[in-house]
């Protein structure tokens, strides 16, 4: 992991319900094609190695509900895909829960209105965990 | 490309692997694109001018995943960075190693007229080192004469005849003798 050592600036958590499901990888998995996980996955490669995270690839909820909420964006099939969470220090983003939407239909329907808040609620009391994401790399 | 990682893992799937080689241009490039821009100081605006586009669309060229970049855009960034654009069949082995070798906070591609400089300051140094190589013998032949010429000049008893110089009384030495002496070669005893 020598090379990752030099070029890798953050680490990625995702979700981890109370019954060991972890969020984002699951997600990836259940993507519907394989160009949607090698999209992701190379988002999340290069993205992991840029120091600076700005707009277009990740950009704030708006909202009071959403203060401190974060999503990251890219578009796959020609459709908005989105991971939302926070950071959880100046190197490290916490992944709460991956999700699409098209013409503000959400999929999941509930992500913003009700899940990520309660992810992040039951990470906050200890109710979820965390786990280190494994970013796709050839080393 | 190590063939134990998870990416070689995922890449035996034919389906994902051709996948793999279309994210790198649809998600990867616009990222780079992005980052180029910013390493010139760009807007924008002021590559969009460059490019001959509007604004908009460099902005949706930014956004991974936006759009189709297809070889006519892509030349046409190109030709506003003025940089290369290299496309060509690989390896996957390739594509890998240079996806995971890509670092976009050191990403900088020199225009050409930076290349065509670097390439220059290069070639003035390989000149010089190559004048310096082929003097070194020469340099040695001269330092061979120098020391030859010395040491006839000088002569093999030169200490002796300083110290017997340093022993006389100063009014003989500045004297008829002395400027005999001094004229000898050892000018300087008398200032």
């Amino acid at each position: 992991m020598i090379f990752c050592d030099k070029v890798v600036k953050w680490r990625l958590y995702e979700y981890v319900s109370p019954l060991e499901r972890h969020s984002i990888t699951e997600w990836r998995n259940g993507l519907k094609t394989a160009a949607r996980k090698a999209d992701l996955d190379t988002f999340l490669r290069i993205q992991v190695k840029i120091r600076d995270w700005v707009a277009p690839s990740v950009k704030p909820l708006s909202g009071k509900r959403w203060k401190g909420l974060f999503e990251l964006r890219w578009k796959s099939d020609g459709v908005p895909h989105r991971i939302g969470g926070y950071f959880a220090a100046p190197d490290e983003f916490v992944m709460l829960i991956g999700f699409t939407h098209n013409a503000n239909k959400y999929d999941p329907s509930e992500a913003l209105e009700k899940t990520i808040l309660q992810r992040k609620r039951q990470i906050q009391n200890g109710e979820a965990s965390l786990s280190e994401y494994k970013v796709i790399f050839g080393q | 490309m190590n063939t134990k990682s998870s990416l070689a893992n995922e890449l035996k799937d034919k389906e994902y692997r051709h996948a793999f080689v279309a994210s790198q241009i649809r998600i990867g490039l616009p990222l780079q694109c992005r980052a180029l821009r910013e390493g010139r100081g760009w807007t924008q605006p002021q590559l969009a001018q460059a490019a001959n586009m509007s604004q908009p669309r460099i902005s949706e060229i930014e956004r991974p995943g936006e759009r189709k970049l297809n070889i006519e855009t892509l030349l046409r960034l190109a030709e506003a960075f003025d940089v290369a654009l290299d496309v060509r069949f690989v390896t996957f082995r390739d594509l890998v190693d240079a996806a995971d070798k890509l670092d976009l906070d050191k990403f900088f591609v020199n225009s050409f007229n930076e290349d065509l400089a670097d390439l220059e300051n290069e070639e003035i140094w390989a000149k010089a080192k190559h004048s310096l190589s082929s003097s070194a013998p020469r340099l040695k032949e001269m330092q061979d004469d120098l020391s030859e010429i010395d040491a006839y000049v000088l002569g093999p008893q030169k200490a002796e005849r300083m110290d017997n110089l340093r022993k006389m009384p100063s009014s003989i030495l500045c004297g008829n003798t002395g400027n005999q002496l001094a004229g000898e070669g050892e000018k300087g005893l008398c200032a």
